[in-house]
């Protein structure tokens, strides 16, 4: 039987998930930029350092989003691991 | 940054509309920033609730896009400052959260969010909410256009007046009513003060509830605390019920204080403590009531004076006093008279399915008076004319009107209120026209402009004798007054 989770679990639940959805809105708000630059009627040549940019941006949000799965949210998943209202 | 022709529609309709963008995530603020701008707005972003409140000051945006956590507070509460009533043109706020919960939402929406979105951001549907600014912008620039119009023509929503004296008012009017500030009202009876209430009322953020009037003068003292502040069951004979009073129905709305000046004394006090702390009790009960309410208050006396005599709470006009307001009268209206004849007229003919004229020589007829009464007296004299005539409204409907007992020959005589006194000018001149503006001011009453003037009604007329005699007054003939007797 599933135990009901304290206020501090759905806090720490919270934060994560705060987070996450953060880094996938760097993901979105990246891709819509590159989308937009990447159109033909918008593919100037100023744009290619802008396209470079968001592809890094890119890269920065789903090596924190890896970090937030690896570090966050897998350890809970796996038995004996930390627990939400682990300190640290 | 080049600008990508996409979201043409959007960027055309939002052409020069500010966007602010308060996000504490660097990544996420400086894509929300693009994203918008590519939408055609000019963007400016804070990371942080004191950031965003001097942005808000410095860059004046139209939108807000606020993230709910921000690290020096929650972001609702940037909600609450622009929404507070002190921005005369409040901007949307939409509130962007990592977090949803329907309470949140709703909360956001209840404190006059105009939308939520939900991280990750949905692109579509951030492109329809910046659409649909683009469109409220548009719609309220559209008012502010019409509006303009409207008062080019002499017309600020029911009033009417093309003098600069009406000018100022309608900008004082504009510039008060989208803000909280309490509104005092003076001016001569008949100005149109209750109109100048409902006009602020009308242009505020409240105006989805009706106004709540109160006249302190018509209610008897003993009930008047109830009607401003209801009752409980049983807290005198007579009570069998919960009344709510006027403060409680005006919650979120406007509450009309008529002549504020005959409230009396003990009222004042409590009247100042629901202005201090916005609650009050029911007459016979200790709950306190807390009620958002935004007093407009009227009087034709001068506070200042009642203040002086004691029997106005100084305190109490200082708090109603945040936005005086002072209304011309008709006198000092350049130009109304015939703008408001007309107007008059027209509502009359309306109403009575008619096309009847004002005669020229009526209309000068109509000027010639001083109006003590003001824009109620004219339109009263209107309407006996009106019923009097049947095509044409000559100066034979008019016979009852009083005829302004001075012409002013003199052109020192600028106006009803002013004279212009040069120096080394002979007294007697000087003198002169100040008995003629005097008795211009007070409509030709004699004893009160002796009184004014601080000289016997004996002497005025005896200066009126003379100016008549010298043909620089035109008033009816005058007779000399017989001395009151001695009494020793």
């Amino acid at each position: 039987m599933l135990a009901i989770p304290s206020a501090n679990q759905r806090e720490a639940v919270r934060r994560i998930a705060h987070d996450l959805n953060g880094e996938l809105n760097n993901l979105a708000l990246n891709v819509e930029l590159l989308v937009q630059t990447s159109a033909p009627e918008g593919g100037a040549g100023q744009d290619a350092a802008s396209r470079a940019r968001y592809v890094a941006n890119l890269r920065r949000a789903i090596r924190a989003i890896q970090d937030i799965l690896e570090q966050q949210i897998l350890p809970l998943a796996q038995p004996g691991g930390p627990h939400p209202e682990d300190p640290g | 940054m080049m600008f990508v022709p996409m979201g043409k529609a959007a960027e055309s309709q939002a052409a020069q509309l500010r966007a602010l963008v308060v996000e504490d995530d660097p990544g996420s603020r400086d894509a929300l920033v693009e994203v918008i701008e590519r939408e055609g707005f000019q963007v400016a972003a804070a990371s942080t609730l004191a950031e965003a409140r001097d942005r808000m000051a410095s860059f004046q945006p139209e939108l807000v896009l606020v993230d709910l956590q921000l690290p020096d507070g929650n972001g609702l509460e940037l909600l609450e400052r622009t929404l507070d009533g002190s921005h005369a043109d409040p901007p949307d706020v939409i509130v962007v959260t990592g977090h949803s919960s329907v309470e949140t939402a709703v909360d956001a929406l209840r404190r006059g969010a105009v939308d939520y979105l939900v991280k990750p951001l949905d692109i579509a549907r951030l492109r329809t909410v910046l659409l649909q600014t683009s469109g409220r912008q548009r719609f309220r620039s559209k008012i502010r256009q019409l509006r303009g119009r409207l008062r080019q023509l002499g017309r600020f929503g029911p009033m009417v007046g093309a003098s600069s004296a009406m000018q100022q008012l309608f900008d004082q009017i504009a510039r008060v009513a989208p803000t909280n500030a309490s509104v005092l009202i003076l001016g001569e009876s008949g100005t149109g003060k209750e109109l100048v209430a409902e006009t602020v009322h009308e242009l505020s953020q409240r105006s989805a509830k009706p106004m709540v009037s109160i006249n302190c003068g018509a209610i008897s003292a003993n009930l008047i605390e109830s009607e401003l502040f209801g009752h409980e069951r049983g807290s005198f004979t007579g009570a069998d019920r919960i009344h709510r009073g006027h403060f409680e129905r005006a919650d979120g709305s406007t509450l009309f204080l008529d002549e504020i000046s005959e409230m009396p004394h003990e009222l004042q006090v409590k009247l100042l403590r629901v202005l201090e702390s916005g609650t009050f009790s029911r007459v016979g009960g200790d709950r306190p009531i807390q009620v958002d309410v935004r007093i407009v208050a009227v009087s034709n006396r001068d506070l200042d004076l009642a203040v002086t005599e004691g029997k106005f709470r100084a305190d109490l006009l200082y708090r109603l006093k945040v936005f005086p307001i002072s209304l011309p009268p008709l006198r000092e209206r350049d130009g109304d008279l015939t703008l408001l004849t007309e107007h008059f007229l027209a509502e009359m003919n309306r109403a009575d399915d008619s096309n009847k004229r004002l005669a020229p020589a009526a209309l000068d007829l109509l000027r010639s008076h001083g109006w003590p009464g003001n824009v109620r007296e004219l339109k009263h004299v209107l309407q006996r004319a009106f019923i009097l005539s049947d095509s044409e409204i000559g100066p034979d409907s008019l016979a009852d009107l009083p005829q302004r007992p001075l012409r002013e020959k003199s052109a020192e005589v600028t106006s009803a209120r002013s004279v212009t006194v040069e120096p080394g000018m002979p007294l007697a001149h000087a003198e002169r026209l100040l008995v003629l503006a005097t008795l211009d001011r007070v409509a030709g009453d004699k004893t009160k402009a002796a009184e004014m003037l601080g000289i016997s009604t004996k002497t005025l007329y005896s200066r009126l004798r003379e100016y008549q005699a010298s043909g620089d007054w035109e008033g009816p003939p005058v007779k000399a007054k017989a001395p009151p007797e001695r009494i020793r």
